[in-house]
């Protein structure tokens, strides 16, 4: 296993967090930490409980065993009233997009602005046109969501996610689904937010060749469990073979192409099971 | 084999009872606190009346058309059987009594679950299925209280004066054919109506019942949508159970009402 | 949609919605002349109330003055008590009689108020002392029969 390369005190941390739905455990007694104003990567296959990482993270779910930690207050224990101020401090960006469908992009954009605080009309127009300028749609204010493409909606619905300027931004996916020129354009803003706001930032993605270009650090995990993390560099030169299955894309390797079942046979009925 | 045929009945039932069970629980749970989340709706009338323009204006057309055609309807037939017995006049009593007292209230919440209930049904259901509810959590905005909420009692406010209207037009349109078409007398067209119709015993009881359906229809579609599963074919699925659950509710709580209401003792 | 547009229509549908209620309450039923809570209650005792109902409207020359709220049994005198509440604005003397009516041959039962010359007016809980009954059609009938045979027999 790769050594964490990072000192300062994280802005999330697992501790010993395992999570099941019913009898099916998604996580598996992960103890992490992310380190702040950087960009990590947390990588693993479809269904390996990326998406349930966020939403832990976020206090959707809660963990089954463990605690998540948000600056250093446990998510899962804290008060109804508690977590509220703390999502305030947390942007996400859902897979694909979430944006509002009765509101247009300006509305969009606003709406946390206008939920969340008393500003004049005249301050909130300003806002939202300053951060529809930072993803570079500014012009497209007036549209309404259905004339955006995928790209353009995510990049909306990234100026939604740091309208409040959050400490935290979470990313589900960010480039699934996005032609080529897209996903260059997002992973290029996702490098400049953090860079210009020093925002942390999470992105949980099956898309490795773009993501090792422009994360710090990255974690990757299978069945629920973290097998290796480290900086690109690391988790390219890593020796690990479920590691290097994943980022090569082989399809059948430590990690099984087939859903653990009976034998073939037996399942056809050619043998009896034992 | 037919031991195996009835156990599976057996099984079917229990599922049904504790889906059943479990629906009414969680249903009973869900507005609940969907009520106790009101303070925003009120504190923000803006909320408010856009959700009363998406339930209670957009169902304005179709309300007066049906509640028109229900009345011809009336009077038409409530005049021809009335004429053999020679008392034409009393079918303003006849198309009164039955708008106000039943198909007043009960067909303008059937319109209204079919026309906003299941509008509202796909508007949740779309929210949840696109991540639009999860959108807003983490937003930390509150979505029962900010989307939700409005729209209960945008519904809840819009249902009475749906009824009314729908009874209004419906004794326009009887007056219309057998006043204004067939010639029976204005004056005791109306006179016998005003003499027979209570403003309390019917008027008003009927009143209450829209607002029992109301509720009802706002419960169902809304918990309907908020309990899909979220996929383009489990929200349209949620939507054909909005429409005939509701109409189901409406129909038994209309028989316990006039139960109630109209066995006057 | 502009806010003002939702706005007009919402202030459209609402305005329609309680002209609606207006033209039940005033227009289709009678709350104009008396409610539930309002006017006062006096009754009668009648010998035979025949086929008379709760609600049944209180008439005195032909106009609705009130409506049937009660009608039970007394069990000393094995007569019907009727309740009856009379609006506020209608004033009667104390020596009025009522008598039970049918609206046409078959139509519903009322009460029939007839005013009497009396100075002071009838209050609330006042019970009124002349009643005439119900016409139960089948004693009418017999009645008939009963006075054509001893006509008959009487110009033997």
């Amino acid at each position: 296993m790769v050594k964490s390369t990072t000192k300062a005190i994280p802005i999330i941390e697992f501790s010993s967090v395992s999570f099941s739905y019913g009898d099916r455990r998604i996580i598996k007694d992960v103890s992490i930490s992310l380190p702040p104003k950087k960009i990590t990567a947390i990588f693993g296959g479809s269904g390996t409980g990326k998406t349930t990482f966020l939403r832990l993270v976020g206090g959707q779910l809660n963990p089954s065993k463990g605690d998540v930690f948000f600056d250093g207050k446990s998510i899962n224990r804290m008060k109804y009233s508690d977590l509220y101020s703390a999502r305030r401090r947390m942007g996400m960006l859902f897979q694909f997009g979430a944006l509002f469908t009765d509101l247009s992009v300006f509305d969009n954009v606003a709406f946390p602005l206008r939920e969340h605080t008393n500003l004049p009309s005249r301050l909130i127009d300003d806002l939202v046109k300053m951060k529809l300028h930072a993803v570079g749609l500014r012009g497209a204010a007036s549209l309404k969501t259905a004339e955006l493409s995928g790209g353009m909606a995510r990049r909306v619905a990234l100026a939604r996610a740091i309208a409040l300027d959050p400490e935290l931004i979470m990313y589900d996916e960010p480039f699934t689904g996005l032609d080529p020129i897209a996903t260059s354009v997002i992973a290029n803003l996702i490098q400049k937010l953090n860079s210009a706001l020093g925002i942390t930032s999470v992105l949980v993605t099956h898309d490795v060749e773009v993501s090792l270009k422009i994360v710090d650090h990255c974690i990757v995990m299978a069945g629920g469990e973290v097998i290796g993390q480290g900086s690109p560099e690391e988790i390219r030169k890593s020796h690990n073979p479920q590691i290097r299955q994943f980022i090569k894309g082989e399809i059948d390797g430590p990690v099984p192409l087939h859903y653990p079942s009976e034998t073939y046979e037996v399942d056809l009925g050619i043998k009896h099971a034992g | 084999m037919r031991a195996n045929a009835f156990l599976k009945g057996f099984v079917a039932i229990g599922r049904i009872t504790v889906d059943g069970v479990w629906k009414i629980g969680a249903g009973t749970k869900f507005i609940l606190n969907v009520i106790s989340r009101s303070r925003m709706t009120f504190q923000r009338p803006r909320l408010l009346i856009d959700e009363i323009f998406f339930t209670g204006t957009l169902s304005l057309i179709i309300i007066i058309v049906s509640g028109l055609f229900v009345g011809l309807v009336l009077g038409l037939q409530g005049y021809e059987t009335l004429k053999r017995y020679g008392s034409a006049e009393a079918v303003g009593t006849l198309v009164a009594l039955s708008l106000v007292r039943e198909l007043g209230p009960v067909v303008a919440a059937l319109l209204f679950a079919s026309r906003a209930g299941s509008a509202m049904t796909a508007k949740i259901g779309i929210m949840k299925s696109t991540e639009q509810l999860s959108a807003m959590q983490m937003m930390a905005v509150d979505p029962y209280a900010r989307v939700v909420t409005p729209m209960f009692w945008g519904g809840f406010f819009s249902m009475p004066l749906l009824a009314a209207i729908f009874s209004a037009m419906g004794i326009i349109g009887g007056y219309l054919i057998t006043v204004v078409v067939i010639g029976v007398d204005g004056g005791a067209f109306w006179s016998q109506m005003q003499a027979n119709v209570d403003f309390h015993g019917d008027i008003l009881n009927g009143i209450y019942k829209s607002i029992v359906f109301g509720f009802a229809v706002n419960t169902i579609s809304l918990f309907e949508g908020f309990d899909c599963v979220p996929t383009a074919e489990g929200v349209s699925r949620a939507v054909t159970r909005t429409v005939v659950t509701s109409a189901l509710a409406i129909l038994a709580l209309d028989f316990v009402l006039t139960a109630f209401m109209f066995t006057g003792v | 949609m502009h806010r003002a547009t939702v706005d007009l229509w919402v202030g459209v549908f609402v305005t329609v919605g309680f002209l609606g209620l207006l033209f039940l309450a005033f227009k289709v039923g009678s709350a104009s002349n008396f409610s539930a809570s309002d006017g006062y209650v006096v009754t009668a005792e009648f010998d035979n109330i025949g086929g008379l109902k709760v609600k049944a409207p209180v008439k005195s020359a032909g106009v609705v003055v009130g409506r049937v709220e009660s009608i039970v049994f007394n069990n000393h005198s094995l007569r019907a008590t009727v309740s009856m509440r009379i609006g506020k604005k209608f004033e009667f003397p104390k020596d009025s009689s009522v008598s039970v009516l049918t609206a046409g041959l078959l139509g519903e039962q009322y009460v029939g108020l007839d005013g009497g010359g009396d100075i002071d007016l009838l209050a609330d809980g006042d019970k009124i002392v002349l009643t005439q009954s119900a016409m139960v059609l089948e004693k009418v009938i017999g009645q008939f029969l009963f006075n054509k045979a001893s006509e008959s027999g009487s110009n033997n």
